[in-house]
């Protein structure tokens, strides 16, 4: 037996619940055809990317003076607005700068000065900068204010949830869609097995994991997984490229969660950050042009928790630092009018305009970026429960649609 | 509820602890649960053991592990993984660079270790140490894929933990904080009296370290400590350090006097107060405080209770024997095991079968139902798999270790890793041995059969139900194998 995805579409409500639930607080929107929600991936620079290297402030002397060995050399970068440019490694996401599908944020950041990778990313994941006793991800606390209840909302492309979407809210946790079929022999009979098995379980983890994990298969295997796009062969690019076919295949997603480790360069820089790069740039320039006529519904947010020292350390390389930048890749977006900055004001490498004495000033709260991306592209109107703690004011955010 | 969590009453868990006679189906039963908590599941040798000895006889047993002989295990794994047996200092600098070898190189220890740690869950005689060690390793979490602690991480287990998993909280506690991978993981290498100039560079304090020494390791987030008193611990440790060079101090750990704040030091609200000039004794006199306190007591207590008898509900009353054992004999980690392991609620049946098995416990009992064929290529294969499952073996990235949590380890990803590897398992491949004695292929038979040698303790009616049809649609021939690789998967196995 075989289920085409629309059949499954239809039929398992019983286990998936309600696969789009009307998002109470979702602004009304015209009735929509199929493949037009729109999306929201998240992905998540692990380490601490170097801001610095990867947008480089070119006409910024001091950015010269800080980093003897390690800067990308004057003329090398890739201009994005006379001030600022790329990293030589990031070419190939220059063309969706230019064609104002890229927006690049510079300085951003969160207001809590912690260098700890994980107090950084867990604040960031919370959108609760200095709260460790948040328990529940922003994405999360969008997917329950949207009313979006079904497990296929929301995924992390990783074995277990990132903590964005950590909560009640439930999210299917899939690294890899491959993994999504039956080993070996007797496939349909062992997988009818488990699911029955499941189904019938007193256990009501085992109940909704084993019949989830189940459907799932089936939701994926009527999947066209065919692409003529060539995505890198890296972790990144298998990522991105399992993401476009459940995009692209209309399965009710609207939040995605995708790591890229590693980005901790405390030494080795000039080796290290060029490969780094240009998977980023890779990845995100496959994807891209993958999801075609469905990058017009999507939005890739480009994050990390801090951005590097601004002085290099003496191992060829730069320690925790605290401002970042960020990028949001989408067929909406009003990016490559230059890079966007608070009160549009370079906060300076020099003193006294460094944070702490030593590093980047996080001047646009990266609060201010989540909140525009989910009224602006998600639609989500009440914005209060997603973030408890912090008032949210249009006139915040950094601008990242027209 | 679940047709296995039988409420029994209190004589018959007493009988069964004073090793009276009960039926030998229950016996069975109780036996397996001791076998599923206490280790990571049956297997022959610990069946045919715990039927010797009896349940009460096995428990103490398991207490004394030197008293079993695991030499087998041990010698495999110092054969297969040479980093399992070096000093800091020698592993230190014989993976120091990376070579384009993998077996010689900075990740080389991170590679070896897990399949190690996996080898020693299904084929270790000495169970409880294991799970005990996996406790503590969790308890005192260093991410091994982390700078120095890439070297640190194994001998921080080895040297630091293991030894003291049926020892003295305090000892254990004290070789945690000079064991080089958490000076470096939580930055207590870098920790110094302020304005201290060391290899080129002007230090201060870093509070990394006594922050989670307080929250993580003893008090509690709750444990009625300040920012204040966080800082004063800092002070007490500037200068417990990673050294220069490590063949002077082979284990990694140095005490660097000149960049120790001499300071007084008041903590605690007064409760601890630190003259001056007292050096490393400083750090030695908060680690006593620490390890002493009611709250550290209880919070390991209830820590053990929640990995042993129950996560969400721990009985109460065993937490606080617990607790006053701990109190009573200065933290004698055998004695408080002796006292959960000996509790009424550990012993009976009321709390199995309620804790999701962790993707390494699960794929170590898969392993010691179905067979290892191969060390090697299982250890490999499995270890790779665990990451995939969300467990990969000492690379949890937050220094508070995976949660003890049975939805986080239910993610539908890793759950159909566990169905690809219960389906490996039954059929052989990756190095499972996968043979299972049944004599009869009829589907009942083969369905009946087979619990009882995987789920002695019992199968719910339904999962039964569903594996006899399985086996009826499909040839005699197949029925072992794939009814096995469905049964590892269902409610009963992948709980404990």
């Amino acid at each position: 037996m075989t289920i085409s995805r629309r059949t499954f579409l239809k039929t398992a409500t019983a286990s998936l619940g309600a696969l789009i639930a009307p998002g109470v607080l979702l602004r009304a929107r015209p009735a929509r055809a199929v493949g037009t929600d729109p999306v929201l991936v998240a992905l998540y620079l692990r380490g601490g990317c170097d801001a610095l290297s990867l947008v480089v402030p070119h006409a910024d002397p001091a950015y010269y003076a800080a980093r003897p060995t390690i800067k990308v050399p004057a003329g090398s970068e890739l201009d994005l607005d006379g001030f600022f440019g790329f990293h030589p490694s990031m070419a190939p996401l220059l063309p969706w700068y230019q064609s104002g599908r890229l927006a690049v944020l510079h300085a951003t950041g969160s207001p809590d000065g912690t260098r700890s990778h994980f107090d950084a990313q867990d604040y960031m994941e919370f959108a609760a900068p200095g709260d460790k006793t948040m328990t529940i991800g922003w994405l999360n606390r969008f997917l329950s204010s949207a009313g979006l209840t079904s497990p296929l909302s929301a995924v992390t492309i990783e074995n277990a949830a990132v903590k964005a979407l950590a909560g009640p809210a439930s999210s299917l946790s899939i690294p890899t869609l491959s993994r999504f079929s039956m080993y070996g022999n007797y496939p349909i009979e062992r997988r009818d097995a488990v699911r029955a098995m499941s189904a019938a379980s007193g256990n009501s983890l085992v109940r909704a994991t084993g019949t989830n994990a189940i459907d799932i298969i089936q939701v994926i295997g009527g999947l066209d997984a065919s692409t003529n796009v060539t995505y890198p062969t890296s972790k990144l690019g298998a990522a991105l490229k399992d993401l476009a076919v459940l995009i692209k295949g209309d399965v009710g997603l609207r939040v995605a969660a995708v790591n890229h480790a590693s980005w901790d360069h405390h030494a080795n820089h000039n080796v290290n950050f060029p490969i780094m790069a240009s998977d980023l740039a890779g990845s995100l320039n496959a994807f891209a042009t993958d999801l075609g006529s469905d990058l017009d519904r999507t939005v890739v947010l480009v994050m990390s928790e801090f951005g590097r020292r601004v002085a290099e350390n003496g191992a060829i390389g730069c320690d925790h630092g605290h401002g970042g930048m960020m990028l949001a890749l989408g067929g909406s977006v009003a990016g490559g009018g230059g890079v966007l900055l608070h009160q549009n004001q370079w906060p300076g490498l020099v003193q006294p305009y460094l944070f702490d004495g030593i590093d980047l000033a996080a001047t646009t709260d990266f609060r201010n970026v989540f909140a525009e991306l989910l009224d602006r592209h998600m639609g989500l109107s009440s914005l209060g429960s997603v973030f408890p703690n912090f008032s949210v004011s249009s006139a915040n955010y950094p601008g990242l649609f027209a | 509820m679940r047709s296995l969590r039988v409420a029994l009453v209190f004589p018959a868990v007493l009988a069964i602890g004073l090793g009276f006679g009960c039926d030998t189906g229950n016996l069975k039963k109780y036996q397996d649960h001791t076998l599923n908590r206490l280790g990571y599941g049956p297997d022959a040798w610990t069946r045919a053991r715990i039927q010797q000895l009896g349940i009460t006889n096995y428990i103490e047993e398991q207490l004394n592990p030197s008293t079993i002989d695991d030499s087998a295990v041990e010698n495999e794994i110092a054969s297969l993984y040479p980093v399992e047996t070096m000093s800091y200092a020698v592993s230190r600098s014989t993976y120091n660079e990376y070579t384009g070898n993998p077996d010689v190189g900075p990740g080389t220890p991170i590679r070896d270790a897990p399949r190690a740690k996996l080898l020693r869950a299904v084929k270790s005689h000495r169970q409880l140490e294991q799970v005990l060690v996996d406790f503590w390793y969790n308890h005192f979490n260093v991410d091994g894929l982390n700078e120095e602690a890439r070297w640190g991480f194994l001998t921080l287990e080895r040297d630091a933990i293991r030894p003291y998993v049926l020892g003295k909280f305090e000892d254990m506690l004290r070789a945690v904080a000079r064991n080089p991978g958490m000076l470096d993981y939580l930055d207590n290498a870098v920790n110094f009296k302020d304005g201290f100039v060391y290899l080129g560079l002007t230090r201060g304090i870093n509070e990394n370290y006594a922050r989670e020494i307080l929250e993580l390791h003893t008090l509690g987030v709750d444990g009625g400590y300040t920012q204040a008193d966080i800082r004063e611990v800092a002070r007490a440790f500037t200068g417990w350090t990673i050294p220069v060079t490590p063949a002077l101090f082979p284990t990694g750990y140095q005490f660097l006097s000149q960049g120790h704040d001499r300071n007084a030091k008041s903590l605690f609200g007064g409760a601890l107060q630190l003259a001056a000039n007292r050096g490393e004794q400083d750090g030695l006199d908060v680690i006593h405080y620490l390890a002493t306190q009611p709250q550290t007591a209880e919070r390991i207590a209830r820590k053990l209770c929640q990995r042993f008898i129950s996560e969400d509900a721990p009985p109460n009353t065993v937490i606080q024997a617990a607790k006053q054992t701990f109190l009573n004999t200065d933290g004698d980690l055998r004695e408080v095991m002796r006292t959960i392991l000996n509790s009424a609620e550990f012993r009976g049946l009321d709390y199995a079968n309620t804790k999701f098995k962790r993707p390494l416990v699960w794929v170590a009992s898969v392993a010691r139902m179905a067979g290892v064929a191969n060390d090697g290529d299982f250890a490999n294969v499995m270890d790779s798999y665990l990451q995939q499952m969300g467990e990969g073996l000492y690379r949890q990235g937050p220094p508070t270790g995976y949660p003890e949590s049975s939805r986080f380890w239910a993610g539908e990803g890793p759950f159909l890793m566990r169905v690809k590897t219960g389906y490996l398992a039954a059929h052989g491949e990756t190095g499972f041995d996968g043979s299972f004695t049944v004599t009869d292929t009829s589907p009942a038979a083969v369905v009946d059969q087979l619990r009882g040698l995987i789920l002695r303790n019992g199968i719910e009616p339904s999962s039964r139900q569903v594996l006899i049809d399985l086996a009826t649609s499909l040839p005699p021939a197949a029925r072992v194998d794939e009814v096995a690789a469905t049964m590892f998967v269902s409610a009963d196995f992948l709980f404990h």
